[in-house]
């Protein structure tokens, strides 16, 4: 029985590991691909992230250009948006809204994800005293509505950009913390932890390289979902005069701008940037299904 | 075993003997002293009270003694606690109370930093191979965590010893870079198997490490496991529910019942002539290859009582055949004669 010290080869696998890989990927794409709506979610995303970007290339006035001459002008061939009661060129403030939608959505799941995925770790990773305390705060985070809090918060800071994104970024922390939580629980059972544990392998070692990239999954899909989120309640937030400062062209705040002029008849002030919101959230909310679907089937809703 | 020995160890034997109760190495051929090894999991049966309504006792005051290059095989039912007692030995759970010395030293004295640096010296190989090997990590990747986690080397040496890793167990140092799901179970087992070597440790604790294997690869990876026991001096304690394999694999074996050690003899003659009630149980059930040979199966009634709620006195004495008035109010110590250990009433 001495045989066994000859080398063995492993099953006869025709592809390189990097061809599997690959082929993996690939079924990755293709099922995301096949999903329409997800497609069509990322389509909006895409768009609005090339225009945003591209906004001083492609915007026809500048955002904060004022021309008296011709306010609330309905959209024609000179503004195809219209212009608002300063005569700024409408089309302009919702491109130039573009980047700062985004941008506030990307800066706020990041502050949520890089301060809730590592408590949502440690406190199950350690559990007993630590886990429950940080698990209960929260809890108290998650009792009260996103918005209330939010605009506590950003309150409490002061009004600005800055305080939005922060306020917009506290508030998401929780949904990052309790799925970390619910994943690390599940995961720190796994005999490849117990492993590296036995190895003698430094406890952050183990949450950063093993277990993370383990529930990197639907983190992920709770990052796309939770843009859209961001971009609500940052546009909430600017809409309540909590967000940015009057002349920088945001979409929530140009709808509180153009609100009054709703009953006059200048339905293309509140039309145009809330077109903007809603299709960067359905984008990133559709995205975030589809991704959902493909990552983990397990969460797939009964459709 | 004792061709290991240096000769100034077996000096320190001389002077151990004080004490009865006094953990100072008995013999110079222990690696591994076991002693009241206790492990309870608490049951919280009220949501705010802090006391806790009873306990699983998963392992219930487990005492041993592994020496120097010895394979101990532990076998019981499910649930009995041997694989408690395992990671309890690794402290991979924290054990409730007792203690275990390794070459004298304390190792539940040791605070997490000592520990996780005495880690190179006992490692684990688990029993699932599917499940012990983080799916998103590459054989490479696997093997170099331990490497890294202890050692500071160059990449070269690292590649090197990861190379001669992988073919000390029989794998080719070409397939380093794939992941565990190209590999098949016996495969993933010896990766398994390769990263407890990494560290050169002495003593491995194998956890059923073939009982998720196909019956023609547990043989394969056996003789593996013995062939590097003897090329590397590794002592084993070798946990599974499988008698055959423990038969074939240990020099003595230990028998589990309840998170108690009920019996404990080197493998011959607990398989010749088995002392327990319980053990006598367990080796009837070994089909025999034999269809004409005479066999006495004795088969035990009802279920294994709860750990959390054991028997009075002797746990098995609600199964056990021969049980007396005794059994059922005073517990059996483990009592020596000649060269084995069992826990009767019926040898006392």
């Amino acid at each position: 029985m001495s045989e066994t010290a000859t080398t063995l080869v492993p099953n006869p696998v025709p592809q390189p590991s990097a061809q599997v890989a690959a082929a993996k990927r690939q079924t990755f794409t293709r099922l995301l691909m096949k999903n329409r709506l997800a497609m069509l979610g990322f389509g909006f995303i895409i768009i609005w992230t090339i225009l945003a970007i591209i906004a001083p290339l492609v915007a026809p006035y500048g955002p904060t250009l004022t021309d008296t001459a011709s306010k609330l002008q309905a959209p024609n061939a000179a503004h195809w948006f219209g212009t608002d009661n300063f005569g700024r060129d409408v089309l302009s403030r919702v491109l130039y809204g573009a980047r700062i939608s985004i941008w506030t959505g990307l800066i706020a799941v990041a502050i949520s994800f890089c301060i809730g995925v590592p408590l949502g770790g440690i406190a199950a990773y350690y559990g007993g005293r630590i886990g429950n305390v940080i698990m209960r705060l929260m809890d108290i985070l998650l009792a009260f509505p996103s918005l209330v809090l939010s605009m506590a918060i950003a309150a409490s800071i002061g009004a600005g950009l800055t305080s939005a994104m922060i306020a917009v970024g506290v508030v998401g922390i929780p949904e990052f913390a309790r799925l970390m939580y619910g994943q690390t629980i599940s995961l720190k059972e796994k005999e490849y932890i117990e492993a590296s544990r036995a190895i003698g392998v430094k406890d952050k070692v183990i949450l950063f390289r093993h277990i993370l990239p383990n529930a990197l999954a639907p983190l992920l899909v709770q990052a796309t979902l939770g843009m859209g989120f961001a971009i609500l309640t940052a546009s909430s937030l600017s809409f309540l005069g909590l967000g940015v400062k009057p002349p920088i062209a945001e979409w929530g705040a140009m709808i509180a701008e153009g609100r009054e002029y709703i009953i006059s008849g200048q339905w293309w002030l509140v039309t145009f940037p809330g077109l903007g919101i809603a299709t960067a959230i359905l984008g990133f909310n559709l995205l975030g299904d589809g991704l959902r679907d493909v990552l983990d089937p397990r969460l797939r809703s009964g459709k | 075993m004792s061709t290991l020995n240096k000769p100034e160890e077996t000096l320190n034997g001389a002077t151990s003997l004080q004490g009865s109760d006094s953990l100072q190495p008995t013999d110079s051929d222990v690696l591994l002293e076991i002693r009241n090894l206790t492990k309870h999991y608490p049951i919280r049966k009220k949501m705010f009270s802090r006391q806790p309504a009873g306990a699983v006792r998963a392992v219930d005051g487990v005492s041993l003694s592994i020496k120097r290059g010895e394979t101990i095989g532990i076998v019981g039912e499910s649930g009995c606690g041997k694989s408690t007692t395992g990671r309890a030995v690794l402290r991979l759970v924290e054990p409730t109370a007792g203690e275990i010395r390794f070459e004298g030293t304390d190792i539940r004295a040791l605070n997490p930093e000592q520990l996780r640096k005495f880690r190179t010296n006992m490692q684990m190989v688990f029993q699932d191979p599917y499940a012990s090997l983080d799916p998103r990590w590459t054989v490479r990747q696997i093997l170099e965590e331990p490497l890294r986690t202890h050692e500071t080397i160059g990449q070269k040496e690292l590649e090197d010893r990861i190379d001669s890793l992988m073919e000390t167990v029989g794998l080719s140092p070409y397939h380093a870079s794939r992941f565990p799901h190209e590999f098949s179970g016996g495969q993933r087992q010896r990766v398994g198997i390769a990263r407890a070597l990494a560290l050169n440790p002495r003593f491995i604790v194998c956890d059923e490490p073939v009982s998720a294997l196909d019956v023609s690869i547990q043989s394969q990876v056996l003789n593996l496991m013995q062939d590097l026991q003897q090329q590397l001096g590794l002592t084993y304690m070798f946990i599974s529910h499988d008698l055959s394999v423990v038969r074939f694999i240990s020099d003595r074996v230990g028998v589990m019942y309840l998170g108690k050690l009920v019996e404990l003899a080197p493998t011959a003659e607990m398989f010749a002539e088995p002392l327990h009630p319980y053990t006598k149980a367990l080796m009837s059930a070994v089909p025999q290859p034999d269809p004409d040979a005479l066999r006495d199966r004795i088969v035990l009634k009802g279920d294994v009582p709860s750990p959390a709620n054991p028997p009075s006195g002797c746990a098995f004495h609600t199964r056990c055949p021969v049980a007396t008035e005794r059994c059922r109010a005073e517990l059996p110590e483990l009592k020596t004669y000649g060269n084995r250990q069992v826990a009767c009433h019926l040898y006392a």
